[in-house]
């Protein structure tokens, strides 16, 4: 019988903590969802100052990359290299900001980020990434 | 004559004895407090649940979902929550109010309104900051977890 990891809340913490740290540390309000590999949500939070719009833009773009085991952003690549049809995909956020959770070789999940550049969301989703992979 | 109108609304509207307004969105440290209460509440109940808090807006503040809680739980905490923010009223409000029968069928076709309990708007000073909605476990268990996390600002 095949087996696979799955994240625990303690996971979740551990990555929404290092997440909202590097937001802190850089004086970014954003919204960092956390996904299971079914896009389905784990951990949720909103800094003071991220705006409504931020919660849902965060859980879909985290969404996009759980359960297509891709970045949102390399979506974003695919779009603007011409890829225009890619804005149809069911389910896809094509923005920077999602990144998938690989463990082992299996994506358990994804996390989204919104609030900043695109680039400093990514940026926060990875520290919180790192922070679960490090152990 | 204003005051007869009054009392046929409050009639017409009798659960609406919530009579808060809303006031500042409820802040992440707020949220923070209310989740370590309603989380500390479902282990105590060796409960797996999910919880989550949104602002006056409805809009999610924040959310977890507890390791061997089934996935539609985390959207179902959201809806509670959403209705108990819109509505100013908890979800077993509009359950008693259902389960009275005849026309209070109606509230099903309210929109948003989720009659199960376990959704509870979060009144600080009287005013309404945010709701909390939790989902897992019975709608029993479900509203006394949700209560616990209230009560943390009160």
């Amino acid at each position: 019988m095949k087996t696979r990891p799955e994240l625990t809340l303690e996971d979740c913490l551990k990555i929404h903590a290092a997440a909202e740290a590097e937001a802190r540390r850089n004086h970014w309000n954003v919204a960092i969802a956390i996904l299971d590999d079914g896009g389905h949500l784990l951990h949720f939070a909103r800094m003071d100052g991220a705006t409504p719009a931020n919660t849902g833009i965060a859980i879909e773009k985290g969404r996009t990359a759980a359960f297509s085991r891709r970045s949102s952003g390399k979506w974003e690549e695919m779009v603007k290299s011409g890829r225009t049809s890619m804005m149809k995909m069911p389910g896809i956020l094509p923005i920077q900001g999602g990144m998938p959770i690989v463990v082992e070789g299996t994506c358990v999940g994804g996390v989204g980020v919104s609030g900043v550049q695109s680039a400093q969301d990514e940026q926060i989703a990875q520290a919180g990434i790192d922070a679960l992979l490090k152990g | 004559m204003g005051k007869f109108l009054l009392a046929i609304a409050a009639a017409s509207l009798s659960f609406a004895v919530q009579a808060q307004t809303y006031g500042a969105p409820i802040t992440l440290e707020q949220a923070r407090k209310v989740m370590a209460a309603a989380e500390a509440e479902a282990r105590k109940g060796n409960l797996n649940l999910s919880i989550a808090i949104v602002d006056t807006g409805g809009h999610m503040v924040l959310m977890q979902r507890m390791d061997g809680a089934f996935f539609a739980s985390a959207a179902v905490a959201g809806d509670k929550a959403w209705s108990a923010a819109a509505y100013r009223r908890t979800g077993k409000a509009f359950q008693d109010r259902l389960a009275t029968g005849g026309a209070e069928i109606r509230i099903l076709r309210l929109r948003g309104a989720n009659p199960i309990e376990g959704g509870d708007p979060i009144v600080v000073d009287g005013r309404v900051v945010g709701a909390i909605g939790v989902s897992g476990g019975s709608g029993e268990q479900d509203g006394v977890v949700a209560r616990a996390g209230v009560a943390a600002l009160k």
